[in-house]
């Protein structure tokens, strides 16, 4: 609901306006350097990879600096300690996971002799009642040419507290889930109701399987996807955005990421 | 109930003791009126001033006592003037700017009553050779910071597509900076948006502009006089902090039907006159539509053709003079943009404002007006999707009473007293659906009761020496029904309490002393200095950098404090040449308190709590301003240079550091020219530069998910690039036909004519070909942008 106003408003200026847009040089000061962390526990995967690099100067073309020899600990609900070794380009992994809801994960990073700490709840897993799809309608015009698309819908009773959704869908087994078209929602304005929501990016043909997971997670987690998108997209810095800030980190040590437990539940269906 | 004090002297008091302080206020007024109706032997001109040719009151004309240098008055909002002199005979001279001044003879025995009515200086060129009126009231009067500019003299400015706009006039002149490119928002000597307060015939307009801020919502046609009041305002302006525009409608001609329209590229305006009955009273329509969105049917994609995007807006207004004593007016403007998407789609906004003012005379020295105001400012959109509807709506409505006295004792003092009470409703937002997984939501109502008493004098001390001083004291009471809530250091709910209807939340007030000092020098020269406080109750929420008809206005509550502004100014006032010359140069320091801005990824749309994503903190602007005006001519216009700064610190924004605020452009030059080459043709030109706006830009990178995000260091920290452009316009009137009334021009413009690419926004991507790169991107709208306009008038 949030971001429909500055949709509304980018597609009015599209239209009023005859803008032009150019690639040009600026000069950008680098600040100091901080270590980034991202890390994910997720209900039923039996491996935890944690990502630990460090930021580069904004027009960096090398990629981010990997950072290998940091020391990386999850400490499951129970209190076991478990260290994730270093396995490529500063990711690290343990594996033999069994993590479970309603918990809390705590993950340690120490790194060039600073100490990030974080932690996360898996809340309950919300399970979806069952996975509909419709042919695409559009709304404007005649039905598109060539064979028929269909959007999946999934459909799932809210429970009545507040819960925090980041789909995950797959299209015969590929998986859609980075950032970039990441589906995220909550139930600010819908807690309680029967829920019924399309997956957005994809469209299946007849024939396709299409699995999706509904993952859910705690607000901190939460927060930190959803302003991870809006200083990620395309208009921030526009004066139809608010003024570019960092997204809000859970992590604590003044490095930047996110630390995030998911519970997940999951539904497949074929398109027939 | 809670109870704040805006002084730190003082302890909180309730809302009893606030009317205490009401009480005391009114019994200094009439001590101090009483003091001045004890001299003897004295007796009163007074009348109105008018136009000849249309019947039209002039606002702020000059009497002047030829016997008496240095003293004399004004004209009033509505017309009126009144002298009081010891009995003798007397030499009165009336002028204002643009029509021929006129000397009255008088043997004042009696009390005496005078109307006079003013030519213009162009209606009778090929009659007689006229010299136009200049006058010195930028040297002589008290009032320092104030910009005056009659629409008329600026029809020949260009503008973009050749919308005449009086506000984007106002911001080629110094301390007065727009929000962007082509935008018709503005900020007033290092203020935000919200601290103007925008009255049009009195009413409060909440969102002055269309279409995302291209196009201000005054229809120029329509207007009679706006001034500005950058500083030193007066004690019967109150509300906002920075800045006060009054906007006064035309009333109508008194005399005779007069049309009057225009046909331009994107809009069109008609504006009908006529006597209701004939030098009694008047009334005048005026409207004006864009029609951009004609063009998109035209369009071969289904989805443009479908789509509208347009606004109108539409002034009306009518007075009658019920007799010499009585006189009411009726004023209203409603406008709306609409956009939509076929059936898919749909959002629209738009203010309405209504006027009820009743003058009364209740002798010759004093003036009595009384309003009622209503004000309503409201957006909606609804989806579609599939047949059903999901629709939200959010508005803010005004009821306000004003009564006002403007009394003339004698020729040294003019004193205005009066109060004002404004009932305030917000509805923050309200969400109807026919979808089952959505909730029909409606947020609270706020509710709010702003009132005011103020008295001031403008006096002049010696013939030398001058002052005008005054003090408003203003109230306010955050009331039930609704929700309080209070919020920790992060924003999260503490506690949450329910009141009654008309139950009182919160309240606050304060005093605002106003004062402006002038002393005059040799050479037609003088200094001025003033100081005034403003205390702001009403305060806009925005998801943006630039302004947007979805943001919010909340009222001061157990969270958000009012914001008080104090400023101090100095000046030196001189005109040359006869007067055909004026130079001003300003210098202002100014604090702000209880700024607002919001928490990172603040969320403002649809929140019960978007309280809690506010924080609050100071601030601080001062500059220099420099002006050199010729209204009087063949060659017109002015050159403008502000050197300003105006800075924020807020603790949760980078730890307490001051930055920029967005508004802080440094230097800004203006340089309007209108040049009569015959009396036919007129050239004119602008050009502006400012340095490029604060903005905050990155200053390292990080991947998460694979998705590469810039790193922030620090608020407003980079600027963008220098703004400059040219605009160059011609307009040329059609030949005359001997005797008959309809008149005609053409005019063409070319909107930044040497196409400079200045960057409205600049915003960063990974390049397509190599995600690993980023770039920086500059969006710039308008280059090269012709337009023509045919206007006429009969």
């Amino acid at each position: 609901m949030k971001n429909i106003h500055s949709y509304i408003i980018i597609g009015i200026s599209t239209l009023l306006l005859t803008s032009c847009q150019d690639v040009i040089d600026i000069e950008l000061r680098d600040s100091d350097r901080k270590y980034v962390i991202e890390g994910k526990v997720i209900q039923g995967v039996d491996s935890v990879m944690v990502r630990v690099s460090r930021t580069t100067s904004f027009f960096e073309t090398t990629g981010p600096e990997a950072i290998t020899d940091a020391e990386v600990v999850l400490t499951m609900p129970n209190g076991t300690e478990l260290e994730l070794e270093h396995v490529s380009d500063g990711y690290y992994k343990v594996m033999g996971i069994d993590a479970q809801p309603n918990a809390t994960y705590r993950l340690m990073v120490r790194a060039g002799g600073e100490t990030f700490t974080a932690s996360s709840y898996m809340p309950e897993p919300v399970s979806i009642d069952s996975l509909t799809y419709q042919p695409v309608q559009n709304f404007f015009g005649p039905p598109p040419a060539g064979p028929p698309k269909f959007n999946v819908f999934l459909n799932f009773q809210d429970p009545q507290s507040r819960n925090y959704y980041r789909a995950v869908y797959t299209r015969n087994g590929n998986e859609q889930d980075n950032l970039g078209d990441i589906q995220l929602f909550d139930d600010e304005l819908t807690n309680g109701n029967y829920i019924e929501i399309p997956i957005f990016n994809q469209t299946y043909k007849l024939g396709d399987t299409a699995y999706v997971a509904l993952n859910t997670m705690d607000a901190d987690a939460y927060t930190f996807l959803e302003t991870f998108i809006s200083a990620a997209s395309a208009d921030a810095g526009s004066p139809f955005s608010a003024a570019p800030d960092n997204p809000i980190t859970n992590i604590e040590g003044g490095a930047v990421g996110v630390f995030a437990a998911y519970a997940r539940s999951e539904a497949e269906v074929i398109i027939e | 109930m809670k109870t704040n004090s805006l002084h730190h002297s003082m302890p909180s008091y309730a809302k009893s003791s606030a009317f205490r302080y009401f009480q005391r206020l009114a019994l200094l007024l009439t001590t101090t009126l009483l003091s001045f109706v004890a001299a003897a032997q004295n007796f009163t001109v007074s009348g109105t001033v008018k136009d000849a040719d249309n019947g039209e009151d002039l606002i702020g004309a000059l009497i002047g006592i030829a016997e008496m240098p240095g003293k004399g008055t004004a004209t009033n909002s509505y017309g009126f003037y009144s002298i009081t002199l010891p009995a003798g005979n007397y030499t009165l001279v009336f002028q204002s700017l643009g029509y021929q001044s006129r000397t009255e003879s008088i043997n004042l025995t009696s009390n005496l009553s005078l109307k006079i009515e003013l030519s213009n200086s162009e209606s009778q060129l090929t009659e007689v050779q006229i010299t136009d009126t200049r006058t010195n009231d930028n040297v002589r009067k008290n009032e320092m910071s104030v910009m005056k500019i009659d629409p008329k003299a600026v029809e020949s400015v260009p503008v973009l597509f050749g919308e005449r706009d009086i506000i984007k006039i106002f911001q080629m002149t110094p301390g007065v900076k727009s929000a962007g490119e082509g935008n018709a928002g503005f900020f007033v000597r290092g203020g935000s948006a919200d601290q103007i307060l925008i009255l049009l015939d009195e009413a409060p307009v909440y969102n002055a502009s269309h279409l995302l801020g291209f196009f201000s919502v005054f229809n120029s046609d329509a207007l009679k006089d706006v001034t500005l009041y950058k500083g030193g305002m007066p004690a019967e302006y109150g509300g906002r902090s920075s800045s006060v525009m009054d906007i006064k409608m035309k009333d109508g001609n008194a005399k005779k039907f007069g049309a009057e329209g225009g046909i331009g590229l994107i809009a069109s305006r008609l504006t009908l006159e006529a006597p209701i009955v004939k030098d009694r009273g008047s009334f005048i329509v005026s409207g004006r539509r864009t029609y951009a969105d004609m063009f998109l049917k035209l369009s071969k994609d289904t989805v443009t053709k479908e789509s509208s995007l347009y606004f109108y807006d539409l002034n009306m207004k009518a007075n009658y003079r019920i007799n010499d004593k009585n006189r009411i007016y009726l004023s209203g403007y409603f406008g709306r943009d609409n956009f939509g998407l076929d059936d898919f789609f749909g959002f629209d906004w738009g203010n309405k404002t209504g006027t009820l003012r009743f003058n009364h005379v209740f002798n010759e020295r004093l003036f009595s007006n009384t309003s009622i105001i209503y004000s309503d400012y409201s957006y909606r959109f609804s989806f579609s999707p599939d047949g059903n509807e999901i629709k939200f709506s959010s508005s803010i409505q005004d009821i306000n009473f004003k009564q006002d006295f403007s009394f003339f004792p004698n020729p040294n003092h003019k004193i205005k007293f009066g109060l004002n009470t404004i009932h305030h409703t917000f509805v923050p937002g309200e969400i109807t659906s026919d979808f089952a997984s959505f909730s029909d939501l409606k947020l609270t109502n706020k509710y709010a009761l702003e009132s005011a008493v103020y008295v001031q004098d403008d006096m002049s001390i010696t013939e030398r020496i001058g002052l005008q001083y005054g003090v408003r004291y203003s109230f306010f009471d955050y009331m039930g029904a609704g929700t309080a809530y209070t919020f920790d250091e992060n924003g999260n709910v503490l506690s949450k309490q329910d009141y009654d209807k008309w139950e009182t939340i919160q309240t606050y007030g304060g005093f605002e002393p106003r004062l402006a000092l002038r002393y005059d020098l040799k050479n037609n020269s003088s200094v001025k200095g003033s100081y005034n406080r403003s205390l702001q109750y009403l305060h806009l929420l925005s998801n943006s950098t630039s302004s947007q008809p979805t943001d919010i206005w909340v009222p001061s509550s157990n969270n958000i404090k009012p914001q008080i502004s104090d400023q101090a100014s100095v000046g030196y006032f001189r005109n040359f040449k006869d007067n055909t010359y004026e130079l001003s140069v300003e210098t202002y320091y100014k604090i702000m308190r209880n700024a607002i801005d919001y928490r990172n990824g603040a969320n403002l749309f649809f929140n019960d709590q978007a309280e809690g994503e506010l924080v609050y903190g100071k601030g601080r602007a001062y500059g220099a301003e420099f002006l050199l005006r010729r209204q009087t001519g063949k060659l017109t216009g002015w050159v403008s240079y502000t050197w300003s700064r105006s800075l924020r610190t807020f603790d949760d924004i980078d730890a307490g550091a001051e930055f920029p605020a967005k508004q802080d452009r440094i230097h800004d030059v203006a340089i309007v020219a209108m040049y009569s080459i015959s009396e036919r043709v007129k050239l004119s030109a602008n050009w502006i530069y400012y340095t490029g706006a604060a903005v905050t830009f990155p200053s390292g990178k990080y991947e998460i998910e694979g998705v590469s995000v810039p790193l922030y260091s620090e608020r407003n920290g980079y600027r963008m690039p220098d703004y400059h452009r040219l605009d160059v316009g011609l307009t040329i009137d059609n030949k005359k036909k001997e005797n008959a009334r309809f008149e005609s021009s053409w005019n063409f413009s070319v909107y930044n004519a040497y196409a400079r690419r200045n960057a409205y926004a600049i915003t960063f991507r990974q390049n397509e070909d190599n995600p690993e790169q980023t770039e920086a991107v500059r969006t710039s709208l308008f280059r090269i942008v012709p337009s023509i306009t045919y206007n006429f008038k009969f």
